[in-house]
Parts: C-alpha cells; structure tokens; sequence
C-alpha cells in the first residue's frame, strides 16, 4: 500500500489524512477516505477514485431516484407494497424480520430502508425502480463513480452459496479472497460485477444533494431529511453529533465492508461531506474498534475542514 | 522683517513662536555668557552653526544686533547689554518650568491591572506611557479589588471588567493549546469531547477568574453543553499556573487573548462556536483628568495583554 495518493488542502489536511490511514492500518481497516467542505471546497483524503461494493450505502443513490420519480408524478409515494414473509429479502432488521404479511406504502418503505437499512423494504423498491434504471439515472445526472447492480438480496444469496450455514465461514473468504485489481471470489464484493462506488462518488453525490445540484429541490431536501433519521450511530455519528453537530448519513455493512457515507452540519454553518469506505481484514463480525475507527476519522477530518 | 509691515499673525506663527524665542534667548545668553560661539554652544549642549542661525535670528526677529562678532571674541552691544538680563531671567524660568513639569510627571499614575501580566508587555507599556509623558506604576490585583482600590482613591486608574457594549478597550478570546493533538483552524468545542472508548481525564477548557463575568461565562457554558461537554469540563477561575500545566499534562484548553497566548509561547485559536471578549473600561479617581486617562489607554491596554505587541521591548 502506497501512501504517496493521501492530499489535503493544507499541510494539516496532508498529515491527517496519513494519521487516519495510519490509524485504520492499526485497527485492521485498509479503504478509502475521502471528505468535503462543499461550501470552501477544500478537501482532504486518500485512495478517492478506488473502487469498493457499497452493500446497503447503494440505499443512498436509490432513495434519491426514486424521490425524483415521486417528484415527476410517476411513482405515487402512498403506492402499497406488500411485503410477505418467506418471499421477501430476509435481512437483520425492520420489516426483513417480519413475521406476518404486511403492507407498507413505498415513501414509508424508503424510510425503513434509510433509517434502519431494511434490506426487505430496499429490495421491494428496487422491484418498482430497477438497479440499471438507478444506475442510468444516475449516469444522466453526471453522477459519476456509482454503479447500482443489483438488489440487496444478491449479497445474501453469493455469501450462502459459497458458504451454506456458516456465516463465519463467508466471513473468513471475504477477508481471504480478495485477488488483484479490486477482484474477488464472491461476486458481490467483486467491484467489476457488484454495485460498487468510490468515496469521491458518494461525496459529490452528497454535496450535490444538499446544494440542489441534481433531481430537483423537492427530491433532494425529502432525502436530506430521511438521511437524519439513521438509526446506526455507531461510526460516525457516535464520534460527532452533539445538539452543535448534526450527522445525515447511511452505512453499509456487509462480511468484513464497512461504509458509511453522508453529511456532517455544524450550527456554525459548516457542511463537510464525508464517504469513509473500508475492508477489514479482521474476520470478526462485530468490530467496535473498526467502527470508532471510522469515526475518529471522520471527527478528524471535520476539525480540519470547518471553518 | 520691516517695520512698516508687521508679520503676518496666524496661528501656525503663534504657535511655534514661543518655542522658537526661547530656544533663540537659551543660545544667546550662553553665547554672551560665554563670550564665544563655541563655548556657547558647547554650554547649549548644541553645534555651533545651530546656535549661530539662532542668534542672528532673534536678532533678525528683534530688527538689532545684539552681538559684535570680532575674530576671536564676541562683545554684546548696548541693545544686548541691556537684554541680556531678562533673557537669562526668562530661560531661567522655562528651566524651573521644564523642572516642574517633569515632577509632576515623575509621581506619575498607580493603575491597576489584571494579574500575572507578561513582564515585556509592562515594560512596552511603560514606555508608551513615557512618550505620552505619564509614568506609570502599575499594581496587580483581581477585579473587585481593583474596583475597590480605585474608588477608594488608592489607585489612580483602573481596568474594570465591563459589559461588550460599554467597551472602552478589549481583546477576542480564544483558545490556547500547548500540545498540537487539536486540529482546525479553530478550537471548536465538540474537540474537547473524549473519543468513543477513551475513558481517561476528559479535557478542560479553563477560564481565568478574569472572565467569571456573565458575558463571557454564560455564552461558553451554553457553547459547551450543545458540544456535548461534560459539566466538569469547563474549569472557572483557574489560577495561571494550574491551567498552564494542565495544557502542558493533558493537552487542556485555556481561554485567553492572543498576547497572553504568545507571552506563554501557546498556539492561539479563535473559538469556532462562540465569539467572546475580555472587555474593560477604565475607572479613575475623580481628580485624574478624563483626558490624561484616554492618553494612558493604550499603555494600560498593553499592561493587560489586550494588545499583541509587534516590538520587542529590549
């Protein structure tokens, strides 16, 4: 791992962005950082243009596409979707752990999936919106360095075939079987043949939700709302929020991938966008440390790029 | 200047002519009493071509000639002889006069100030003072007891601690830091938080006795709850040195101006989520003249760390 693709917009922002890669190097993490003061536009950050499978952060980009076409008239948002046990995405929380059939209109659906990262909710959206109608949307907006292909249901279906019953098992090939070029052998966290993004993406899907610089006004500013309703507090927002600081992001956990992209607003007007996108190669499932980690740069890179 | 038409009179003319006349008699009498240009300005503690113009242009003001110059001597002539006694009577009254004032500068003001002052910014600030003809003695003492001295008439003048808005001088607080684990370009509060899982002492922010006033007090605390500070982490009244080991030992926070900051050689920040100033005006015993107060401002200014001074005293 070369250290030379760290920068920053000032020498401070350089040697932080070496301190935070050296810091997730002594958790276990390697990734990619990359944040944003979208109103300075100064920046700091390493390895942005690499790409990583985004697993449930692919929540982002689909929220947005799907609130565009709620704004154009085509979806309505009180559209019912039924939701029936057995049939649909299993996942570790929200209406995936649903015993019984329910029915949960599609704007509620987005808030299930954004703020608790309802794979079941996520899944049924992605049957009325596409993964390829996410991605060309995407890709007419400009929104480069984000590929959506395919639901959240293919990431469980590839780690159960290569390891069946043995989620620990999954773990260890995750963290194993990385081959060379971002290549590895589950195609979900194969970045060629899995939905994939880069931090600098993300940031600059971000920073352009919260300017207004892509959909339209009323797409982004719903969006913007849901993304302060997560409930995972544990990376980011546990290092930073206070009632001065305010976190709006999503995660994405999946094996040994942790990710968590969004904005930090500070009441002094501040707005750093953030994407931290990380590989551990620990395999361990819970990884507090890896988690604060993520957090600690985040906090670190904020406290250099507000004014 | 003929006498037919009489200068001028405008005020410039008035002004300088005081002066002027003097310095002209000071160069006569000590060349008459000398009896030589030479030794006349040697007494003058002046050079000789200085002392010369001098005379000849008292003599010119005067329109007669006071001296006979000859090859090696100098001769008064009767106009001379007989203005030489009230020339000498009127220098030696400016001497006295001179005397007098530098007396009444050399007993001076007695000002209070702020304590643990930066013993450079007194001697800056004595200097200034000087330059605006004052001595200044200056004695340290915590504000109430300031304000007490000067009512009492003990002190002179004194700086009080006073609301923004009644500001006559001040200075931006911000935060001092003597370790370099605090990034920004400002100290933002939330900074000061413990990280997740770092259950060590949780750092301070100090505040000197100077500041436990509501206007700087108040705003702080409100800022260091919304950063999710805990309640001990703001330290009020802290003596000087306390706060200083504890920058030192455990990378706390001191608030304070910027010349205090550089005094102790400590990277000075503003606040990223609140402004406050140490803000003060000046209390006097009635007798001290408004105006001799405003002219030793800036001195006090400097003696309480308010002013970044830019020149080395020494």
């Amino acid at each position: 791992m070369t250290t030379s693709d760290a920068f920053g917009f000032s020498g401070e922002a350089v040697r932080t962005a070496h301190d935070i890669r050296a810091d997730w190097a002594a958790t276990g993490l390697r990734g990619a950082l990359y944040a944003r003061n979208i109103d300075t536009g100064e920046d700091l950050g390493f390895d942005i243009h690499v790409p990583y499978a985004l697993a449930s952060v692919s929540k982002l980009p689909l929220a947005l596409v799907v609130l565009d076409l709620i704004a154009a008239g085509e979806l309505d948002p009180a559209r019912p979707v039924d939701l029936v046990p057995g049939r649909m995405t299993p996942g570790p929380t929200g209406a995936a752990l649903f015993r019984h059939p329910s029915r949960i209109a599609l704007e509620d659906l987005l808030l299930l999936m954004l703020s608790v990262s309802d794979n079941a909710a996520a899944d049924a959206v992605f049957a009325l919106v596409p993964p390829e109608r996410v991605t060309a949307t995407l890709q007419g907006w400009g929104c480069d360095g984000i590929v959506v292909r395919h639901p959240m249901r293919r990431l469980y279906e590839a780690a159960a075939a290569v390891a069946p019953d043995d989620p620990v098992l999954a773990l260890e090939l995750a963290v194993r079987a990385t081959t060379d070029g971002g290549g590895h052998v589950l195609p979900t966290l194969d970045v060629a043949a899995a939905t994939s993004g880069t931090a600098a993406g993300l940031v600059s899907l971000v920073a352009r939700v919260w300017t207004d610089d892509v959909s339209v006004p009323a797409a982004t500013a719903q969006l913007r709302e849901l993304l302060g309703h997560q409930v995972n507090r544990g990376r980011m927002t546990s290092e930073l929020a206070a009632d001065s600081v305010t976190v709006s992001s999503k995660t994405g956990t999946f094996l040994n991938l942790r990710h968590e992209a969004g904005m930090v607003a500070t009441s002094t007007g501040d707005r750093v966008a953030v994407a931290a996108l990380t590989a551990s190669t620990v395999a361990a499932r819970s990884q507090p440390e890896a988690d604060r980690a993520i957090g600690r740069a985040a906090r670190a890179a904020v406290d250099v790029l507000r004014v | 200047m003929s006498k037919t038409q009489p200068p001028p009179i405008h005020a410039e003319c008035v002004s300088l002519l005081p002066v002027d006349l003097l310095r002209q008699l000071e160069a006569f009498v000590a060349v008459a009493e000398a009896r030589s240009f030479t030794r006349g300005a040697d007494l003058c503690g002046m050079p000789q071509p200085v002392v010369s113009r001098r005379v000849a242009a008292l003599e010119r003001d005067l329109g007669s000639t006071l001296l006979h110059r000859t090859s090696r001597q100098v001769e008064l002539t009767d106009a001379g002889r007989t203005l030489l006694p009230h020339a000498a009577d009127l220098v030696a009254r400016a001497g006295h006069f001179r005397e007098l004032a530098a007396a009444a500068r050399a007993a001076g003001l007695s000002a209070g100030i702020p304590a643990g002052p930066d013993p450079r910014a007194l001697v800056a600030a004595r200097r200034a003072a000087a330059a605006a003809g004052v001595t200044l003695t200056f004695t340290e003492q915590p504000a109430d007891e300031r304000a007490a001295l000067v009512r009492r008439g003990r002190l002179d003048v004194a700086l009080l601690p006073c609301p923004p808005d009644a500001e006559e001088t001040g200075a931006e607080l911000g935060a001092a830091t003597a370790t370099g684990d605090l990034r920004g370009r400002r100290l933002h509060l939330d900074q000061l938080r413990r990280s997740g899982g770092d259950h060590g002492r949780p750092r301070v922010l100090h505040l000197s006795a100077e500041d436990d006033v509501p206007w700087v007090r108040d705003p702080v605390h409100r800022a260091a709850r919304l950063a999710g500070l805990l309640d001990g982490q703001l330290c009020v009244g802290t003596p000087d040195t306390e706060a200083l080991t504890g920058a030192l030992e455990y990378g706390d926070a001191i608030l304070c101006t910027p010349a205090w900051a550089a005094a102790h050689r400590l990277r000075w920040r503003p606040l990223g989520d609140v402004a406050v100033r140490r803000t003060y005006a000046v209390a006097s015993r009635p007798r001290v003249a408004r105006e001799l107060v405003g002219a030793v401002l800036p001195a006090l200014a400097r003696a309480a760390g308010l002013v970044t001074d830019p020149e080395d005293p020494r």
